[in-house]
């Protein structure tokens, strides 16, 4: 029981492991490289290939994730959002997280460059070393350091595409480019939502001065107009059917409408939905580039 | 090689990667087991 009273639930073995490989976050990556090998590819799918790019991409994933959170297990201790981690909580070794991870980041490359080709395999070791060795502790730096961790989530994508094609195209780039435009809106909404707590801990955050929201909410219409913006270009570059071109056109200006009210209230509910579209959105964009792809 | 072998091979190879990958995980939980709480983070 904790002092409230409440019964405290000690999370098991499995959730700790679903946790330090930031399981639903992987899952998303996996999601994203899905979409873009499917776009990319032309003909019957080689199913081989196919899992050999996801599984060589969950394991990066997982490995990233891992040696982030050996990074930085002495500020998740600061923060109660990140606290329950297995590492702050001391339920996990720092040097198990950190052999777990090595070993998944090298198994992960290592099974793209055999299977897929090795601009796949540079592609996952350039988002790796980016979040684990630049954003990391940029977050301690500067506030530059959402614009940095965007760029390694909006990789995946395009390693799909580039394990399909063998090459960068003007459709991976695309897809790049939708996924880091996405990830803003989507950040500075959940770094206004905790961020007394990036405050307690020490991360140069944005929302962590701007204690009115008026820049921060501001940056989430910019962002999601941008957004919009890049979410057409796969209906005009011929990628994707006319019937895409609406469905983006709709979701893109549903995310600039909760960015405008987030700007007006500039509150925790209106941050929360804004938050909450940012989720919703992103399957559903990429459901309809799938749907109507060409 | 025929490429039906070669197919098969490869999948065989790809299952075996799947069984590595899971191990790695067991290998976490193992040594959570067989270790204990951390006594510094």
């Amino acid at each position: 029981m904790n002092p409230s009273g409440a019964a405290v639930v000690k999370p098991s073995i499995l959730s700790d492991l679903g946790e330090l490989t930031k399981l639903r976050l992987s899952f998303l990556v996996l999601l994203t490289t899905l979409v873009g090998f499917l776009l990319g590819w032309r003909g019957p799918i080689d199913y081989v290939l196919l899992g050999a790019t996801l599984l060589g991409t969950a394991l990066s994933a997982a490995g990233a994730s891992a040696l982030n959170q050996w990074l930085e297990r002495d500020l998740d201790a600061l923060m109660p959002r990140t606290a329950d981690r297995p590492l702050p909580a001391r339920r996990m070794h720092p040097s198990d997280a950190l052999l777990f991870g090595l070993l998944c980041c090298v198994s992960g490359v290592v099974i793209l460059g055999c299977f897929a080709n090795l601009l796949t395999a540079f592609l996952a070791a350039l988002t790796i070393i980016i979040y684990a060795a630049l954003y990391t502790p940029c977050k301690r730096i500067t506030e530059l350091n959402t614009l940095i961790g965007a760029i390694p989530g909006a990789l995946p994508p395009l390693l799909g595409w580039t394990a399909a094609t063998d090459q960068t195209g003007l459709g991976g780039w695309i897809l790049f480019l939708i996924l880091w435009f996405w990830q803003m809106p989507h950040f500075l909404a959940i770094a206004w939502l905790y961020r007394d707590q990036y405050a307690a801990a020490g991360f140069k955050m944005l929302t962590t001065r701007d204690s009115e929201g008026w820049a921060t909410s501001w940056q989430t219409l910019i962002y999601s107009a941008a957004l919009l913006a890049v979410s057409l270009l796969p209906g005009t570059v011929g990628m994707a059917s006319p019937y895409y071109f609406f469905a983006a056109l709709a979701l893109g200006a549903s995310m600039m409408y909760l960015s405008i009210e987030f700007i007006r209230n500039r509150n925790t509910p209106s941050a929360r939905r804004l938050f909450f579209a940012s989720i919703i959105y992103l399957p559903l964009l990429l459901g309809a580039l799938v749907a109507f792809s060409r | 090689m025929s490429i039906l072998k070669k197919r098969r091979l490869q999948v065989v190879i790809l299952a075996g990667l799947v069984v590595f990958a899971l191990a790695l995980c067991a290998l976490v939980v193992v040594m959570m087991l067989c270790r204990g709480p951390a006594v510094a983070y």
